[in-house]
Formats: structure tokens, C-alpha cells, sequence
């Protein structure tokens, strides 16, 4: 009996040591990630209270100025316009790229394809910036002029980008379906388009959702392809897809290239926005991933 | 017997398969004919200064991530705290990278730091969260009966760790890890910041050569610079796609072994 106790007692102390090193580092890291967090709601709280800041200019103005106080609605639009524009492309040729890879393939396409296709999701985006300067840009040019350098080919850009690794969840979430349930609709009778509609992707449509608010946080908060594709700006909110148009990250590099601390405020205020807008999606994904496993 | 629809439904899904890969294979074979004529010295000095800022981001990054991810697995702590560490750190994977620039740039680049240093602690922060929720993942693949049996043996929790837990997650840490490293290499809008925060200051002399930096000059300036950008897109892409073969051949390995 005391036996035991000592030797639980020394286990405990032998262990104490690397616990604390290992909870140090851990804090640690809290506190890195957290002072980030903290430094960007300092500089955006500093642009809501400066005397420089005139707050009905910030959120009535239409005009895009990173020098003056005209920001919200060009880069909040131009943001959310690339954004959902690029995930109208990526969803459903994601949705046929999974069906093909967990229905209609063979086990043994399966097995390379399905490595080849994460491994294209770690392509870095300046590369699709590349592509669609060099190839779809002109393209475009030639069919609509001034459309080459716009919200649509940029969101043409990150949709590549963010295809194979939309493709790869949606996948993943068509193949958690129960066996059991894909068999049982088969021998009712319904053809392989029925199963899908009816079965697996309802089933599966819990993650598919999630995987897709993931996905879009990545497309939300892409500069490169923004900056390389639709840098020349037009100058007022533009809800025309294929005009360019500024984004919340862009906002923050031509706040950098100024240089001045007010217009830098003025980019942190909106970083602070998209920040929050994308822990809200990652909330939103995680509780629907969670209600899924109860 | 199939349907007609199910006959469409293959057709097309087998064609936007197809579609995907050809579109990037046109990619490489453009860009492999556009390729031209570099100066070497600079390709060097971009690939060694990627090289570099990968490595010192790795230095911050891996120990803080898997120390991390050991904590919230293995050592006990309050069960609220560990949900409140783990939210954090895998919603911090999903902020945009950018923001780590803009704050790096605005702390250490004002108070005249280095801009390797700078950019290098703005990679590792951001790749401290993927090599956290890659460790965890990794972590909680290894199955609970190793635990009991290592902890029925009299082992502690720091011997069960060290011996049993990471040498059995090490592939998947492993296979984590080289992920990271492949978005690092290619991370561009971190590097952006601290390019233009620095250049208005000191010049280009103080700015980090890194391979996806210059690649973005290339592409903004004129179309003369496109057979350098296309060689340099070539360097870059077979880096990335180097450490991604590495990946899956760890973790086909890791298949085999069970």
C-alpha cells in the first residue's frame, strides 16, 4: 500500500520537470500569438480614436483612398466579391473532381491520384498569380478590354489555388459516409446519380459545408493573386466583377508602400475586421463539425 | 446496366478531373517554354536566402508547436484550458499570413531590425499553428492501448512521451512538418510587407533575397522580366513539390510499417 503511494509520488516528481518545460513553451507560444492578435487590435482601436480619423468618412465613403479615411465598403466588397466569386468556381468543380476521386476511380488511380492532388494544394499562390497574369489575363483582356487585371480573374486565380484542397475535403466527406447506407440505397434500387443526390451528399453535407468555410478564409485572405492580378485600382466601391478592385489585404500593402503610421492604423483597422470575420467562420465550421460527431 | 444520367455524371466528373490536371500541367509546360536566361548569382542568393528563412522559422516553430501539441495531448492539464489552447492555436492556422507581416514589419522593422530576422519570426510564428494541429493530429492517430500499456508499466507521462508517443507519431509529425516547410518556402505577402516597410528606409541592400520575392518583382514589372519569372517559377515550384514527394513517400512508408 505505501508502497504504491511512493511510487506514485516519484512518478509525479520525475515528470514535474518536463511538464513545466513543456507548459512554458506552450505559454509561450500562447503569448507570441497572442500579442499579434493584440498588437493589431491596438493599432485598429488607435485609428478608431485618432484626431486624423473621421469616422462617418471611414464608413460612408465610397471612395477608396489608403491615405485619406475611405476604406470600408471598396475593400470590404472588393474582399467578399473575390472571395465568393472564387468559391462559385472552386465548390462545384471540387464537388466533381471528389465524386470522381471517391466513386468513380479505381483503387488503383485512387491511390496516386489522391496524394498528387494534396500535393498540388501546396502549390504557393504567387504561382496561380503567374498563371492567370501569363495566360487568362490576356485572354480576357482580348474578349472584354480592361477585364485582364479584374475581380474575376484574380478569383479564377484563387479558385485553382484552392480546388485540390476543397477537393481533398469534400472527398474525405463522401467517403466518411457509413458504408452501410451507400449499400443499402443501391440494393433499393436507385442508380449511381440518385445515391449521390439523395444519400451521399446529404450525408455528407455537414463537412462539405465546413471544409468549404475553411477554404474560405484561405481565398478570404489571399493578397499575392489579389495584388498581382487586380492591383490597378479603380477608385469607388465597384460591384462590377470584372473591373479591379481593391481587398482588405491589398488595402494593407499599398498602406505599407505610403508608409504613413495613419494610413497603417487605417489597414489594421481593417485586418482587425477580416480577422474577426474569419475566426467567425472558423466557429462557425467547428461547430458544425462538432454537432456532426454527436 | 447504367443510366444515362450516371454515364453524364462519370463523363463530367472525369472531365473536370482531367480538366484540373491539365490546366497545371499547362502551367509547367508553359512556363518551361517561356523559361530564359537568368543571372545566376541572384537565382542563388534568392534560393540560399529561402533556404535560410525557412530554416530560422523551423527553429521557432517546431519546438513551440510540438511542445504545444504535447501539452494539450498528453500532460493533464484543466480540461478547459486545454479546449481554450487547442481553439486558439487551430484558429490561429487560419488567420491570413499577412497579418503576421504587417505586425512584424510595425514592431521590429521601425526599431531598425534586420529584415531576415524579421521576416524569419513572422514565418515561424505563422507556421507554429500548422505544426501544432499537425502534431496533434499525428499525436492522437497513436492508439490509447499504447498509453495504458506504457503507464501499466511504471512508466511517467514524460517517459511515456519520449519513448512510446513521439517515436510512434514521428512520421506524421514528420510528414507535418515538411508540409509546413513547402508553405513557408512559398509564403510571398510576409516577405512583401517586410520588402516595402524596409526599401522606403534603407534601400533594397537591407531586404531579404528570397526565391517567391523575387518572383513577384518579375511579375509586376514589365514583360521583359517574364523568362526570368518563368525560370523562377519553375526553381520554386520543384522545391515545393520536392518537399511534397518527401511527405508522401514518409507517410507511404508509415503505411507499410503498420
Amino acid at each position: 500500500m505505501d508502497e504504491t503511494a511512493s511510487s506514485v509520488a516519484r512518478a509525479r516528481s520525475t515528470d514535474d520537470r518536463p511538464r513545466l518545460v513543456l507548459s512554458a513553451l506552450t505559454f509561450a507560444l500562447v503569448v507570441l500569438l497572442g500579442s499579434v492578435l493584440a498588437y493589431v487590435g491596438f493599432r485598429a482601436a488607435r485609428f478608431f480614436v485618432s484626431d486624423q480619423t473621421s469616422l462617418s468618412a471611414f464608413f460612408g465613403s465610397q471612395t477608396w483612398n489608403p491615405l485619406a479615411d475611405g476604406g470600408l465598403w471598396p475593400t470590404t466588397v472588393g474582399t467578399a466579391m473575390v472571395a465568393v466569386l472564387s468559391l462559385a468556381m472552386a465548390l462545384p468543380l471540387s464537388l466533381l473532381v471528389a465524386i470522381y476521386l471517391s466513386e468513380l476511380a479505381k483503387p488503383t488511380t485512387r491511390r496516386w491520384l489522391k496524394p498528387t492532388i494534396e500535393t498540388l494544394a501546396a502549390i504557393p499562390s504567387v504561382v496561380f498569380g503567374f498563371m492567370v497574369i501569363s495566360y487568362f489575363g490576356p485572354a480576357l483582356e482580348a474578349l472584354v478590354p480592361g477585364a485582364g487585371r479584374s475581380s474575376l480573374t484574380a478569383a479564377l486565380a484563387i479558385a485553382l489555388m484552392i480546388t485540390p484542397t476543397l477537393a481533398s475535403l469534400c472527398d474525405d466527406a463522401l467517403r466518411s459516409v457509413p458504408r452501410e447506407v451507400r449499400e443499402a440505397a443501391f440494393a433499393l434500387g436507385a442508380d449511381h446519380t440518385s445515391v449521390l443526390k439523395r444519400v451521399l451528399l446529404p450525408c455528407a453535407r455537414p463537412t462539405i459545408v465546413a471544409s468549404t468555410l475553411l477554404v474560405l478564409s484561405r481565398a478570404l485572405g489571399e493578397t499575392v493573386i489579389v495584388l498581382l492580378v487586380a492591383r490597378f485600382v479603380v477608385d469607388g466601391v465597384s460591384w462590377n466583377p470584372l473591373e479591379a478592385t481593391p481587398t482588405i489585404t491589398s488595402n494593407a500593402v499599398a498602406a505599407t508602400q505610403t508608409g504613413t503610421p495613419h494610413a497603417l492604423d487605417g489597414a489594421f483597422a481593417l485586418m482587425a475586421l477580416l480577422a474577426i470575420g474569419v475566426w467567425l467562420l472558423h466557429l462557425l465550421a467547428y461547430r458544425r463539425l462538432r454537432g456532426l460527431r454527436l | 446496366m447504367r443510366s444515362k444520367r450516371d454515364r453524364v455524371l462519370s463523363a463530367v466528373s472525369t472531365v473536370a478531373t482531367v480538366g484540373m490536371f491539365g490546366l497545371l500541367a499547362l502551367l509547367v509546360v508553359g512556363a518551361a517554354a517561356r523559361a530564359g536566361g537568368v543571372a545566376w548569382a541572384r537565382l542563388w542568393a534568392a534560393a540560399a536566402g529561402t533556404t535560410l528563412l525557412c530554416a530560422a522559422g523551423l527553429v521557432l516553430a517546431l519546438p513551440l508547436g510540438i511542445a504545444a501539441a504535447a501539452t494539450t495531448t498528453v500532460f493533464g492539464l484543466r480540461r478547459r484550458r486545454r479546449h481554450h489552447i487547442d481553439r486558439f492555436l487551430s484558429a490561429m492556422a487560419s488567420l491570413p499570413s499577412i497579418v503576421y507581416g504587417l505586425v512584424v514589419a510595425q514592431v521590429l522593422l521601425v526599431t531598425g531590425s534586420s529584415g531576415y530576422l524579421a521576416a524569419a519570426l513572422a514565418l515561424g510564428a505563422m507556421a507554429a499553428p500548422f505544426v501544432y494541429v499537425a502534431t496533434r493530429e499525428a499525436l492522437e492517430a497513436v492508439s490509447p492501448r499504447l498509453r495504458e500499456a506504457a503507464l501499466a508499466l511504471g512508466a511517467d507521462r514524460w517517459q511515456y512521451l519520449r519513448q512510446v508517443l513521439l517515436p510512434a507519431a514521428l512520421p506524421g509529425i514528420l510528414t507535418g512538418t515538411v508540409l509546413t516547410v513547402a508553405r513557408v518556402a512559398g509564403e510571398t505577402a510576409i516577405l512583401l510587407i517586410v520588402a516595402f516597410t524596409i526599401a522606403p528606409q534603407t534601400g533594397d541592400a537591407g531586404v531579404p533575397a528570397a526565391l517567391p520575392l523575387d518572383l513577384f518583382a518579375f511579375l509586376s514589372q514589365s514583360s521583359s522580366w517574364k523568362s526570368s519569372a518563368a525560370t523562377y517559377l519553375l526553381v520554386l515550384l520543384a522545391i515545393v513539390l520536392a518537399l511534397n514527394a518527401v511527405a508522401i513517400y514518409i507517410r507511404a512508408g508509415q503505411r507499410r510499417g503498420r
